[in-house]
């Protein structure tokens, strides 16, 4: 789809909106309600429980019904659906590789309740280990945050924060059926007895492989999309023994098999368990101290031996205490430390012997309330590495914040940085032919500073931001261009590149309007401008941003009688064109221009409510049928049009009454 | 209950999480995986089977900058390199050829006569990586999956129609080095086409993906004896592509 179709689509989208908005005009009435709850909890910006409007520093929110309407199955599913600036691109392999503006997956800290995944491929986390099945919200905050997290959070964090149970008991089950014979089931089983609460969420997904590029004559990067089966299973069990002492207990389970080679089954298991106790000291006084296993396994399933061969573990055990004090009426002060050992594994090591490497920290963060307008927050981190040249890191934080009714006006500096991985340091391993992958020993971290400016203005139905960020790295850990050693072998190393930057512009409208008759009509329009420069010298070992993305949602619900209501969404995405240099893989190694074309995509989806505890959701994704002509790493894996069912059963409201739910 | 069940749970998970933490330990359940012998330990050459005609042959295969000659009459193995240069003089077909290649679509881009292809004085059949030639045999594909499921004679298969080499262009590849250009170095070389999809070689997206056929094929040499040729395997049990251990019935 060419650029000016792309421009005609979203014209005709915005025109029919605007059309059915004039439509309704005449009955719309104002309600006070946000797009969004301004007075919805976060966490991931201060460490501290804030409400979303008061947070000093800006933090984007993706509710639990707003994943439920996107019907998301993992967090690639959700961030593309809902975010601009975030693309999901493939490298070799069909390895997934995330880029969030200007930012690739490396740089990018995702965490769950607070804590870090281990394994990655690429740099990446896995990304479909983290299912919507039992989510309540994610929290985004984009820009350096390793004042308050460590290593990993040059771009931003990722929060992902899940249930807990709240009601006596729930079961909720969900099924969907797509393309591809794509599945997903899924259960979230909760109880709740006087002081013990316990979430059991279980998803399996299967989808067929198939090839998008028929045609073996032409130039596409990839060909086959490999499908495969997940399997995941988690449970929290939470105890209260004291009103003021709260203690949790998580294990995890997940299984993942991809058929890339008939003979070869690639899976990936991973096993985690963590404890925590959150203690409230007093009125003023918290203390949050929790221990957390993670182990990330990669095996060779060979058909044709029937054996499953460990090729890769990465480990990490970590132990983490918070401490609170509010001073004054408001003022907060934390304090803390982790500790983390690192433990990897695999066969891209030379000697295939295991490294370890320990990380402590030590951070204070002080949040100081200068009136009723005015908040100041500051935040020092020192961390500490076994191994390496990267072995000292200091970083700080200073935010600004200004409230003027409706108006906050926020800004500030963030550093961040990002410590070289053990694989980016001592791998030696033959990638194909004679072409090897060389690690570097006297990598450093790569470091950033961030600057940020953002206004919001949340007035009734109304929610608008507008955000800048500039970010100036240095010593980014990328990879050479090929090279020639003295055996005569070519090799690719990691290297750090001096410098680079990245700005991000960011506009985000959001409005709400309840209509006579029950009805009601959601809307939000987000667009991001990213703009990367990179200094000469090394490969772009990931697809660079693109400059422009806008995404565009609607939701008009109705409630048509006690028993049945419906919520029609369009959900559009458009991304402009990426031109960029990468390197020829061929002696002499010279550069060559590469032009992703733009693309746009639309979903249309509908929900029926039946009942309390019934939803259908039957969802068009890409309803232009756009399917590209050229299948490049950046390119979204579509053939065309594909119909989406799916179902969800809140079964304890089959015989409870109660107001009437639409998350899944 | 559920009280009692939460207590036991947390004491069990706490117990490993403090074990792991104080013993350093690398990791859980490594019960789950196998664990192969290495491939420096396999047995290479041939192993004899449970009657005198039946054995496999177990080849490390992984260059490709050689020829592995089998001779199945004496049951020896030689290993030849591939010439990458010319020294003497030229045979006027053996080359080095360079060519871009893009699925089914190859572009002839380069050529560099070399010197003609040694070979041992007497063989029967020659891999390459997963390229077989013969010494002037012929090949037959057949439906069994198993030579245990052949019939008891090859003269069974006497009416069907066996396939000689051919001249290739584009089949032996010698530098993989470019793959990621879609650029490959291939010896011009004799190929047994139909031997040759033993396993298929899927490169066009790289790294390279590959599936055996697992059929048995016959091969009938000059002297009209014939081979039952099955791959058993083209990895080791440690996954190591480019290991081959084929299962052989001859004279069959």
């Amino acid at each position: 789809m060419k650029l000016t179709s792309i421009y005609r689509h979203c014209l005709a989208i915005v025109l029919v909106c605007a059309i059915s908005l004039g439509a309704h005009a005449h009955t719309m009435s104002i309600d006070t309600t946000s797009y969004v709850d301004m007075g919805e909890l976060v966490i991931t910006a201060t460490r501290t429980p804030r409400s979303l409007k008061d947070t000093p520093v800006l933090t984007r929110v993706i509710s639990r019904k707003d994943i439920a309407q996107t019907d998301a199955t993992d967090l690639r599913d959700l961030l593309q659906q809902e975010l601009p600036g975030v693309e999901f691109t493939y490298s070799m392999n069909q390895k997934l590789n995330m880029n969030v503006g200007g930012f690739a997956g490396q740089s990018v800290l995702i965490l769950v309740d607070g804590e870090r995944l281990a394994g990655e491929t690429m740099e990446n986390v896995d990304f479909s280990r983290i299912d919507m099945n039992n989510v309540e919200r994610i929290e985004i905050v984009r820009g350096a945050q390793s004042a308050l997290y460590g290593a990993g959070a040059v771009g931003g964090v990722i929060n992902i924060i899940t249930r807990s149970a709240q009601e006596p008991w729930s079961l909720n089950l969900n099924a969907r059926l797509a393309d591809h014979r794509e599945q997903r089931y899924g259960g979230v089983f909760g109880l709740k007895q006087g002081r013990v609460g316990n979430m059991l969420d279980m998803q399996y997904t299967s989808v067929d492989n198939y090839t998008v590029c028929m045609d073996y004559a032409d130039d596409c990067e990839f060909r086959r999309v490999y499908g495969g089966t997940t399997l995941s299973v988690k449970d929290k069990l939470q105890y209260t023994p004291i009103d003021n002492l709260k203690l949790t207990a998580r294990a995890g389970y997940f299984f993942k098999e991809m058929t890339t080679d008939i003979d070869v089954y690639e899976r990936c298991r991973d096993f985690s368990g963590g404890l925590k106790a959150e203690y409230t000291i007093s009125k003023k006084d918290f203390l949050d101290v929790s221990a957390s296993y993670d182990q990330y396994d990669k095996s060779d399933f060979l058909h044709l031996w029937g054996t499953d061969v460990l090729d890769y573990r990465n480990l990490q055990m970590s132990v983490r205490t918070m401490y609170n004090r509010t001073l004054r009426t408001k003022d907060i002060l934390t304090v803390g430390g982790d500790y983390m050992r690192d433990y990897l594994r695999t066969y891209q090591f030379a000697d295939g012997v295991g490294r370890v490497q320990h990380t402590g920290d030590l951070f204070a963060q002080y949040d100081c309330f200068l009136g009723k307008r005015w908040e100041v927050i500051g935040a020092l981190r020192w961390d500490c590495l076994s191994d390496g040249k990267a072995s000292s890191q200091l970083t700080g934080k200073l935010a600004l914040c200004y409230k003027l009714d409706a108006l906050t006006l926020r800004g500030g500096y963030a550093g961040g940085f990002r410590a070289p991985t053990l694989k980016e340091k001592y791998s030696y391993f033959n990638m194909v032919g004679d072409i090897y992958i060389k690690g570097n020993e006297n990598l450093v971290a790569e470091r950033s500073h961030n600057v940020n400016l953002s206004a919001e203005y949340a007035w009734k139905n109304y929610n608008l931001s507008a955000s800048v960020s500039y970010n100036d790295i240095s010593d980014r850990i990328t990879s050479t261009a090929p090279q020639q050693g003295s055996m005569g072998e070519y090799y690719i190393q990691y290297m750090n590149l001096p410098s680079a930057q990245v700005l991000g512009i960011d506009f985000l409208a959001q409005a709400r309007w309840t209509l006579d008759g029950g009805h009601s009509l959601k809307a939000r329009a987000n667009y991001v401008f990213t703009r990367e420069w990179l200094s000469q010298g090394g490969m772009t070992p990931y697809c660079p941003a693109r400059p422009h993305s806008f995404n565009l949602r609607l939701d008009w619900d109705k409630q048509w009688t006690s028993f049945y209501g419906t919520t029609f969404s369009v959900l559009g995405r458009v991304l402009s064109s990426v031109d960029y240099e990468t390197m020829q893989m061929d002696y002499p190694f010279a550069t060559r221009h590469v032009h992703n074309p733009a693309y746009t995509i639309w979903k249309l989806q509908l929900q029926n409510r039946l009942g309390k505890a019934v939803s259908l959701n039957i969802a068009l994704d890409n309803v232009f049928n756009y399917a590209p002509e050229v299948y490049y790493f950046n390119s979204p894996v579509t053939l065309g049009i594909n119909l989406m069912a799916g179902i969800s059963v809140d079964v304890e409201r089959l015989w409870k009454n109660g107001k009437v739910k639409t998350e899944r | 209950m559920l009280q009692a069940l939460g207590y036991k749970f947390k004491h069990t998970l706490a117990l490993c999480l403090a074990s792991c933490l104080l013993t350093g330990c690398n990791g859980l359940f490594d019960g789950i995986y196998d664990e192969p012998p290495s491939d420096e330990s396999l047995q290479l050459g041939f192993n004899q089977g449970d009657t005198p005609n039946r054995f496999s042959i177990v080849l490390d295969a992984r260059d490709y900058d050689e020829w592995i000659y089998l001779d199945l009459h004496r049951r020896t193995i030689t290993t030849m390199p591939i010439p990458t240069s010319l020294t003497g003089e030229w045979d006027g077909k053996s080359q080095w050829a360079k060519y871009s290649v893009y699925g089914s679509r190859y572009e002839q881009l380069e050529l560099r006569p070399v010197d003609t292809q040694p070979e041992p004085e007497a063989w029967d059949m020659a891999i390459h990586h997963f390229d077989v030639r013969t010494n002037g045999g012929a090949v037959l594909r057949t439906d069994y999956h198993s030579i245990a499921d052949l019939p008891s004679s090859s003269q069974t298969f006497a009416d069907e129609a066996f396939v000689s080499d051919q001249w290739t262009m584009h089949q032996c590849i010698v530098d993989f080095s470019s793959m990621f250009d879609h650029k490959i170095w291939y010896q011009t070389s004799d190929v047994n086409l139909v031997l040759t999809e033993w396993v298929r070689m899927d490169f066009s997206t790289p790294p390279p993906k590959y599936e055996a056929s697992n059929r048995v094929y016959l091969l009938r040499m000059d002297d009209d004896t014939v081979a039952a040729l099955r791959l058993r395997s083209y990895m080791s049990e440690a996954g190591t592509k480019g290991f081959l251990t084929i299962d052989v019935v001859y004279p069959y």
